[in-house]
């Protein structure tokens, strides 16, 4: 039997949201005061249950505010689920947001060091990559230049660089395969090809259901945090085609 | 982690200990083993004058002593501004005893002003019992001396005794140490807190090769993993802070030095007199109070400020605000170096008890960090902190003597100094730092509660809402 990556039992994310949303002190005081400081409750996520094998791709379909994104935050541990429990083995690389904690006014190479930092890679491993990564985000020649300089693609480039230099056991993605020019893309999409083939264990969000079918072997269907179906991909897929035609 | 570095750890966090522990004991010297005595007797105000005293006038003062050891007396005489000649004797007595004795020249003494008769050898063993001051003298009429009384105190004078009872007290002073009683203990206390953290150490250890793993072996790995990150952190906030400053890191040093230049030319005249090497005393107040500012106001915003990363990606929350505490502390560090050159310049002779300040710094930053957290943790639910704090700030900043002097403040408004961690970690690093003596320990004691007290509240309410913090980003 293979190994059990991730396991997701019961899991439900409460977002209270009141009405209004309170900031302040006083805003606390006089709405309390007044006697509606009410909230509204709302179940992002609904009794989720999934596990996952080691090597499996997930992909995670649904409409907007379906759960997706919470899904993946509870997952790589940003959010703490509200009931249930998530036990994952190995690290974790969340490509949620590429860049994270970039400092404009440093350079380049501070930056990969920071932002490694703050993905948890070590300084070691970081130095036994460093050339990769530069040669991957094609930047050398700036790379001692502050990244208030940068382009946008720039730094897109050099952030994807650094998240995917790691060979992680856990590797969340958030719709990012669209970095940088037409050239950078295919070679981004490879490098994606090349770390879901390394043994890794990934979870993937994506509006595009042609690349879920054809990058995933299992997926989750959610709607309004509930789920609609968790199996084989081909059969979801054409199932979510189905349900999408009927609304339009 | 492998077992042999954790076993390294933990044998030199001992080590450290006991040297911490010997050290300590050199550098307090005799601060440790006596303090002030709380029975000193002040001198009281004057309003009258005693009998002349000359050959065959006697006058007796008695007192209760409540001072371990007796080092110096002080009196107050008077010739009517005329000249004394003879000899002036200074006796106490315990019964009829005489337990201390010293002569005085009439022609030398001062026309009502303190005469200090220091004690060599300290009067010990007379503590709870009732003295007598006897001052005699053989001066004869219109060439003796004069004490200076107050009639309205209740402390009996005698002059003459047996012929003239005069209510009143002469003006006196005796002061003296106390001993403290613990610190005959100071080692064994040591020893058993030794082995109280070996044997814990040890049992951690044990526990550590079976696998399990309690607080301490938890935070070694903490910050064997999360080391690097925050060394990163800490480098950015010092880059990005003086990236675009052509001075750059020399502002650390120069940042204290102009804010002590301009409150020492604003407040010097003021306060000068009441204290020695001013600027010492103001730039020592000013380092500490700047890098609390400094910390607070920086740890308020971490979490806030650090949103994007805080949803994008899982860390620690409590990084941010450690991480912008050893960036204030080590320009804290920096900031030392003017403080030292200062000292030097003034020409306050430093002391190897100046080594004490370190102590009393890392109280500073360990209370600083708490009430960061703290702050940190409720500036994400009300944005209103961050101006709420800038008024309690400073509040709290004109109820710290920094650029004034404690004895100003009226007797009953000292509570607020009293109750004010800052003052006590303040005034200890002054203490040590221009007087060259430690402070009394119970100081130490104080000062590690404020410290302890604030960092446990400050990460208790840290961690009961950080991870409501995503929700609230």
């Amino acid at each position: 039997m293979a190994e059990k990556i991730i396991e997701v039992k019961n899991v439900n994310m409460k977002f209270r949201m009141s009405d209004k949303p309170i900031n302040s002190l006083k805003e606390i005081f006089t709405t309390a005061l007044k006697g509606n400081l009410k909230f509204n409750e709302f179940l992002a996520v609904d009794d989720l249950s999934f596990t996952l094998d080691k090597g499996d791709t997930l992909g995670l379909i649904g409409r907007n505010g379906a759960g997706k994104s919470t899904t993946l935050k509870l997952i790589s541990g940003i959010l703490k689920p509200t009931s249930g429990t998530i036990i994952t083995r190995g690290n974790i690389v969340p490509m949620l947001e590429l860049g994270a904690g970039f400092d404009l006014e440093l350079t380049g190479k501070e930056n990969i060091y920071l932002n490694g930092a703050v993905l948890g890679y070590s300084k070691e491993y970081l130095e036994s990559k460093y050339e990769e990564i530069v040669d991957f985000a094609e930047i050398r020649e700036f790379i001692d230049m502050p990244i208030r300089n940068y382009s946008s693609g720039m730094m897109a480039r050099l952030a994807f660089s650094i998240a995917s230099v790691v060979q992680p056991e856990i590797l969340i993605v958030d719709e990012i395969l669209s970095v940088g020019d037409a050239q950078f893309q295919e070679k981004s999409l490879n490098r994606m090809k090349e770390l879901m083939s390394g043994g890794a264990t990934v979870l993937f969000v994506s509006h595009d259901i042609e690349k879920i079918e054809e990058m995933c072997n299992k997926v989750i269907w959610l709607e309004h945090g509930k789920v609609v179906d968790f199996g084989d991909s081909k059969k979801i897929c054409e199932a979510y085609k189905e349900s999408q035609k009927k609304h339009d | 982690m492998n077992e042999s570095k954790l076993r390294k750890i933990f044998i030199s966090a001992v080590v450290i200990f006991i040297a911490f522990v010997g050290s300590f004991y050199f550098l307090a010297g005799e601060q440790l083993t006596s303090k002030d005595s709380a029975g000193n007797i002040a001198i009281v105000e004057a309003n009258a004058i005693s009998e002349e005293i000359i050959k065959g006038v006697k006058v007796e003062q008695e007192f209760t002593c409540n001072i371990d050891m007796i080092e110096e007396i002080a009196l107050v005489f008077t010739k009517q501004y005329r000249e004394a000649s003879g000899k002036v004797k200074v006796e106490i007595l315990d019964g009829s005893t005489v337990i201390y004795k010293d002569t005085l020249d009439a022609t030398n003494i001062p026309e009502q002003h303190r005469i200090y008769l220091t004690i060599d050898e300290p009067i010990t063993g007379y503590s709870g019992k009732k003295l007598v001051l006897r001052i005699t003298s053989d001066c004869i009429k219109n060439n003796g001396v004069y004490m200076m009384i107050c009639k309205d105190n209740s402390m009996n004078t005698f002059v003459n005794p047996g012929t003239i009872k005069q209510k009143g007290t002469i003006c006196f002073s005796v002061s003296g140490r106390d001993h403290i009683p613990l610190a005959d203990y100071y080692f064994p206390i040591m020893g058993v807190l030794a082995l109280i953290l070996s044997a814990v150490l040890f049992k951690t250890y044990k526990d550590y090769q079976k696998g399990k793993n309690n607080l301490i072996t938890l935070a070694i790995l903490a910050v064997e993993r999360y080391y690097f990150l925050i060394s990163q952190l800490v480098s950015r906030d010092f880059k990005s802070k003086y990236k675009r400053s052509i001075l750059g890191v020399l502002w650390s040093f120069l940042n204290p030095l102009l804010t002590m230049t301009v409150q020492f030319l604003v407040f010097s005249t003021i306060f000068r007199a009441d204290t020695q090497s001013y600027p010492v005393y103001l730039l020592a107040g000013v380092i500490c109070w700047n890098f609390f500012k400094e910390t607070t106001d920086m740890c308020l915003l971490s979490i806030s400020g650090n949103a994007n990363l805080i949803n994008k990606v899982y860390i620690p929350k409590y990084i941010f605000p450690l991480a912008r505490t050893i960036s204030s502390s080590i320009n804290l560090g920096i900031s030392l170096v003017p403080l030292i050159l200062v000292t030097l310049i003034m020409g306050v002779a430093i002391k190897p008890a100046a080594l004490l300040i370190f102590y009393f710094l890392a109280c500073l930053i360990v209370f600083s960090l708490g009430v960061g957290m703290f702050l940190a943790a409720l500036m994400v639910f009300f944005r209103d902190i961050q101006f709420l704090w800038s008024v309690l700030s400073q509040i709290l900043m004109y109820a710290t003597p920094i650029f004034y002097t404690a004895e100003i403040i009226p007797e009953q408004y000292k509570f607020v100094v009293r109750f004010n961690p800052l003052y006590h970690f303040l005034g200890n690093i002054r203490k040590c730092l221009m007087e060259g003596i430690s402070p009394e320990p119970m100081a130490y004691i104080y000062c590690l509660i404020f410290a302890v007290v604030s960092l446990a509240f400050g990460a208790f309410v840290f961690k009961k809402t950080q991870d409501k913090f995503t929700l609230y980003l």
